[in-house]
């Protein structure tokens, strides 16, 4: 005699409506590229800021790296490198704060921006020619 | 799209790698189980194509951070359960049962019931309904056990793992759920026949 348990085989089946899996994926793949769209336009903001800084200040950022002497010390690696050996500590505290930070830091921060927007960009127009989650025809 | 013969577990690894395409393989697998328990654990047809899109959508959210010993089987299900609660909260369909408070109490063995079910209920055509009908009224936790277990044929460690709870409480509620529809049906059997309008 069944039991209770072969009884919920007598269940009526519940098919997945045609359209649901198409649309799940592509509710997915909406939230991807809005956040690739996100991410693009954060990338664009800061290289558009970034550069509008350098450029606001490229001649004091210009005098300021030319005027270290970061690169004087760089110098002595090649022309004096028994000087380094004898004070190599010093000479690293001497390079460290020799380092004209905010050139560099201003052009490290515009790079990756510039990188971040390319990529993003590109993994954007990817995902509009094809779509990522659905198989290639 | 052809199935995957790749286990979950490979696909994971997959997709933290960067192939996208492996997780639309495990929406594939798992959107008519998850479907399937959540029309019948609503009973509304919109609200789970709309909580199964949501299950989905978290899961996506969350795979890169997954751990891969883990089963996905369950951790998609515990979403999807915990996402139904939500709804049937937000829509203060949730009723605090003495059901509810049955569960709280200290684990009881129980055996279960040896007589046959009548036979009339067997023959009944709408058995199915039937069958709904009582699932409906058991309480959110004992459904969620009947279904998993029965439908959708998780092992009583993998809904321990769904509902964040001991494995001896899943098997308590088991039982007691499923003397509860068995009662139900009984009683469905032995009531009188309502004359149907034409």
């Amino acid at each position: 005699m069944p039991s209770s348990l072969s009884l919920l085989s007598r269940l009526p089946p519940k098919p997945v409506p045609p359209q649901l899996l198409n649309h799940v994926l592509q509710t997915i793949e909406e939230v991807r590229r809005r956040g690739l769209r996100q991410r693009a336009i954060l990338s664009a903001i800061s290289l558009v800021a970034l550069t509008g800084y350098m450029l606001a200040n490229w001649t004091q950022l210009r005098i300021d790296f030319q005027a270290s002497s970061f690169f004087e010390l760089l110098r002595l690696t090649i022309s004096d490198p028994d000087l380094i050996i004898q004070s190599g500590q010093d000479f690293l505290l001497g390079l460290l704060e020799s380092l004209p930070l905010e050139p560099i830091l201003v052009g490290l921060l515009g790079s990756f921006s510039a990188i971040g927007t390319t990529i993003f960009l590109a993994a954007l127009h990817r995902s509009y020619k094809t779509p990522t989650l659905f198989p290639s025809q | 799209m052809s199935p995957d013969s790749r286990s979950d577990q490979e696909l994971i690894v997959a997709h933290q790698a960067g192939d996208e395409r492996a997780f639309a393989r495990l929406v594939e697998r798992y959107l008519p189980s998850i479907y399937r328990f959540l029309v019948r654990f609503l009973t509304d047809q919109q609200s789970a194509e709309d909580i199964a899109q949501e299950t989905f959508l978290k899961a996506w959210k969350h795979l890169a951070s997954f751990d891969g010993d883990r089963s996905f089987k369950a951790w998609i299900f515990s979403i999807a359960r915990h996402n139904a609660i939500d709804h049937l909260r937000k829509h203060q369909l949730l009723v605090f049962s003495h059901s509810e408070e049955e569960d709280q109490e200290t684990f009881v063995e129980q055996a279960p019931d040896p007589r046959p079910l009548a036979d009339t209920l067997l023959e009944q055509k709408d058995l199915g309904e039937l069958l709904e009908h009582s699932l409906r009224s058991l309480s959110p936790a004992a459904r969620t056990v009947v279904l998993l277990h029965e439908t959708e044929e998780l092992t009583f460690q993998e809904i321990a793992e769904v509902t964040k709870e001991p494995m001896n409480t899943v098997k308590s509620r088991y039982r007691r759920a499923l003397l509860e529809l068995r009662r139900l049906l009984e009683s469905t059997a032995h009531a009188p026949k309502q004359p149907r309008n034409s």
